[in-house]
Order: C-alpha cells, then sequence, then structure tokens
C-alpha cells in the first residue's frame, strides 16, 4: 500500500477532479489579481489553461504524508519528549507508549507562486485544516527516537480553503489507517 | 478556438517554425502562379498578332507534315523531356493560359489540314514561296506563308483557306475558351482565398501569438519542498512554484495524552 498522504485523505484515488468548486476559486481576489496579472503581461495567454493548471497543482501541494504530521504532532508533546530523552539515556531500553483519546489538529498553508519569464505573476495561498481523533493508540519509543505507532481508530475530517472559498472539504469519517506507522522523524 | 479549416489544426499541431513553413508554401506557390499568369496575359495583351507566328515558329512542324501538333510532341521537337508535354496537356484547363496548350495553332488537330487538299498543293505553295523570294519556303512551307502573311506582304492575295485566322479585337480566343475561363477563375478564387487565409493566419497569431493551447506539464520532483510545474510555451516560460506546508500541529486531549495530565500544548 502506498504511503498515506493527504492527497488520498481529501480524494480518492480516481477522483480526477481536484477543484470542484472552480467557478467559485476564480472569484476569489487571489485568482482576479493572478488573472489581470496573466492577462496584462501574457497577450493572447488563455486563462483556461492556466486556471486548469493552478487546479491540478492542489494534488502535488498536498503530498505530505500523514504519518508525518502525526509524528510532529506527537514528537513535540511534553510527555513524549520526556519518554524519547528518557530511552535516549537508558540505551536499548524501549518504552510502549498507550495515548488517550485525543485529536490532532494540523493547519497548512501551501501556496502556488506563478512566475512568467521568471517574474512572478502572484501567489494563491490555500488553507488546509485536518483534525484527527485517535482513540486508542500506542507509541513505540527507543533508542532518543518516535519509532513506531499502532492506531487502532481514527476518525478524521478536514477541509480546504482558497480566501474563505471551500474548495474541498471531508467530513468526519472513519480513516483506515494501516497496521502500524514507522517513523523516521 | 477559432480554427483554420485545414485538414489538421494547424496551431495545435504544429509547432511554430513548421506553421510558418507550410503557410509559406502556398504562398510561393501562389505567388509563382500569379507571376508566370500575369506574364503571359501581359505578353498576349501586347503581342497577339505575332501569337500564331510564335507558336508555328515555336513548334517547329512543316506544314507537309501530317503529324498532330500534339502539346507532347511540340514539347520532344524543342528538345524537352517527353511526357511533360503531355502532362501538361492534360492539365490544360489549369495552366490554359500557355500559348502552346490553348492557342489555336497548338490545338491537337493535323496540321496538313490548315492546307486543304486538292485545292492547293504543296508544290504550288512552293512556286508561289520562290516567286515571293522567301528562302525558307522550300523547307517550311507553311511557316513561310504565315511569316510572310503576318508581314503585312499581302499584295499577292492568298487563297481564303491558306489565310491564318485573323485576330479580332478583344480578347485572344484561348482566353475566352471554356477551360480557360475555368482556369483563370480557379486561379483568381484560388489567389483570393490564399489572401483571405494568410491575413486570418496573420490576425490570429498577432492577437495570440505563441501559446500552444495545450500547455505540457513537467513534473520536476524538485528539491525538498519545492518543484515546478512548466508549460512549455514559448516564448513563455510559464511556471508554477508549488510550496508545501508541513503545518503546524496542536494536540487537544481531556486527561493528558498519555492520561497524566491535562490541557493543550501547541507546536509549531
Amino acid at each position: 500500500m502506498d504511503e498515506m498522504t493527504l492527497e488520498h485523505f481529501f480524494f480518492s484515488r480516481d477522483d480526477l477532479n481536484t477543484c470542484g468548486k472552480r467557478d467559485e476559486l476564480e472569484k476569489t481576489g487571489s485568482m482576479t489579481r493572478i488573472r489581470e496579472a496573466v492577462a496584462g503581461v501574457a497577450r493572447g495567454m488563455h486563462w483556461e489553461e492556466v486556471a486548469d493548471m493552478l487546479c491540478r497543482s492542489v494534488k502535488p501541494l498536498l503530498d505530505l504524508p500523514v504519518r508525518e504530521i502525526l509524528c510532529s504532532g506527537w514528537t513535540k508533546q511534553a510527555e513524549i519528549e520526556e519518554y524519547i530523552r528518557k530511552s535516549a539515556r537508558q540505551g536499548g531500553e524501549t518504552f510502549l507508549v498507550p495515548l488517550a483519546r485525543h485529536t490532532l489538529r494540523s493547519e497548512h498553508k501551501p501556496a502556488v507562486e506563478i512566475l512568467l519569464n521568471q517574474r512572478s505573476l502572484g501567489e494563491i495561498v490555500f488553507h488546509v485544516s485536518l483534525a484527527f481523533t485517535i482513540d486508542g493508540a500506542v507509541l513505540v519509543i527507543g533508542q532518543g527516537h518516535l519509532r513506531e505507532a499502532k492506531v487502532r481508530n481514527c476518525i478524521g475530517s478536514g477541509r480546504i480553503c482558497c480566501d474563505q472559498v471551500v474548495m474541498v472539504e471531508k467530513a468526519m469519517d472513519k480513516i483506515r489507517f494501516p497496521d502500524r506507522f514507522v517513523f523516521t522523524c | 478556438m477559432k480554427r483554420l479549416s485545414f485538414p489538421i489544426n494547424i496551431d495545435r499541431l504544429v509547432p511554430d517554425r513548421i506553421f510558418i513553413q507550410l503557410a509559406a508554401l502556398p504562398v510561393v506557390c501562389a505567388l509563382f502562379c500569379a507571376a508566370l499568369s500575369s506574364a503571359f496575359l501581359l505578353f498576349f495583351l501586347f503581342f497577339r498578332p505575332a501569337a500564331n507566328t510564335l507558336a508555328v515558329e515555336w513548334s517547329g512542324f512543316s506544314a507537309g507534315e501530317t503529324a498532330e501538333m500534339t502539346p507532347d510532341r511540340i514539347f520532344r521537337r524543342r528538345g524537352g523531356l517527353p511526357g511533360v508535354g503531355r502532362a501538361l496537356f492534360f492539365l490544360r484547363p489549369l495552366v490554359s493560359f500557355l500559348p502552346v496548350m490553348a492557342s489555336p495553332t497548338s490545338s491537337p488537330r493535323p496540321a496538313s489540314s490548315l492546307i486543304p487538299a486538292g485545292s492547293f498543293p504543296p508544290r504550288q505553295v512552293v512556286a508561289f514561296l520562290k516567286k515571293m523570294h522567301l528562302p525558307q519556303a522550300g523547307s517550311d512551307g507553311f511557316l513561310a506563308i504565315t511569316s510572310l502573311w503576318r508581314q503585312g506582304e499581302s499584295a499577292h492575295p492568298l487563297p481564303p483557306s491558306l489565310r491564318p485566322p485573323v485576330h479580332r479585337a478583344g480578347p485572344p480566343a484561348w482566353f475566352l475558351r471554356r477551360e480557360g475561363v475555368a482556369g483563370w477563375l480557379a486561379s483568381a478564387l484560388a489567389a483570393g482565398y490564399l489572401l483571405i487565409r494568410l491575413n486570418r493566419m496573420k490576425a490570429i497569431r498577432k492577437k495570440r501569438p505563441e501559446l500552444e493551447p495545450e500547455a505540457k506539464m513537467v513534473l520536476d520532483a524538485g528539491v525538498q519542498e519545492m518543484f515546478l510545474l512548466e508549460a512549455v510555451a514559448a516564448p513563455y516560460a510559464f511556471r508554477l512554484r508549488l510550496r508545501k506546508d508541513p503545518g503546524e500541529q496542536a494536540i487537544e486531549c481531556a486527561a493528558g495524552l498519555t492520561g497524566r495530565a491535562h490541557g493543550e500544548e501547541r507546536n509549531g
């Protein structure tokens, strides 16, 4: 199984329409500014093609593994950091840390900058917000690192916005995580 | 997108350089045809009285020959490649402005038919021409008669059957022939069509100069968190720079993450 990314989280594998509300997106201030900039600099360039490319760029922007988000969220918690330090001090000892039910929220602001002949015409910033409610997870901590995690149940939701326009919204739903995550962070 | 009604969608399929070459080809052909036809038109407008003489001299056939003055034979006689004249003959509707093809003298009928047998035997022709002190009379009677007539030395009247056709005022006969008219009309229509097309091409390309309509996406799995999507649309180097964001995470839990503490901790 491929590693789960935000792209997989928001879009199914056969979902080609990454920009379901393109019309609304084009009415946003960012897109309007870029459209005017493109029309002013590159006369004759079809805006439709630029907008297509922008919409197609949403998926690559979401190429961020869920594993890294979870790792980043967990390892910076004070209790987990304490276990990590302890495992580093005690050498080969491994700690199995069960986690209580908790919600991990993550906010991302990926952006697309449009360059024409090395000149920036503008930038579109997307706002991605996620919420994972995790119930029954066990972390494996050893040798000063968070090494593995086993998650029993997870419910997730999320949305992608641009200038207050919700482009994609994923309702609260159960997420099928792999049996275990192996971390390198 | 407004496209030219060529068999292929040139703007979509063909790069700019080839497009220019394809566009130049009909221009060159049109210019060549226009120059050729204009030259012949001017020639016949100004030198029409000598047309028949010229045609006969050029053909090289003598009056005594019974061969048909087909274009192919004429071309061969003049040292041309075999088959060229025949090919031109079949293209006559399009190239009817060529003098040998379309002038009455060059029509594929026996040259000897111009001198009715019996009424004016060749021997009489030779004798008559000798009387006129024309040295070439013996070798090519018809040529000499025609030349004589053209030179205006008609003090010695020729029998009506020997007189070459007299041109009347107005367009040459070949121009009025059906094939000629069709050829001229076709040429004019083709030239007009090309001009209109070229104007439209120019207008379209001026309005939308260089962009290829289907921008080619090149994914460069680039450095760390940034990579490029590039549309090859010369001269525009059109790129999208994507910046991913690992984000900020926060954990909310009711009784501490491991059940030992309360609260929320936020990390950047």
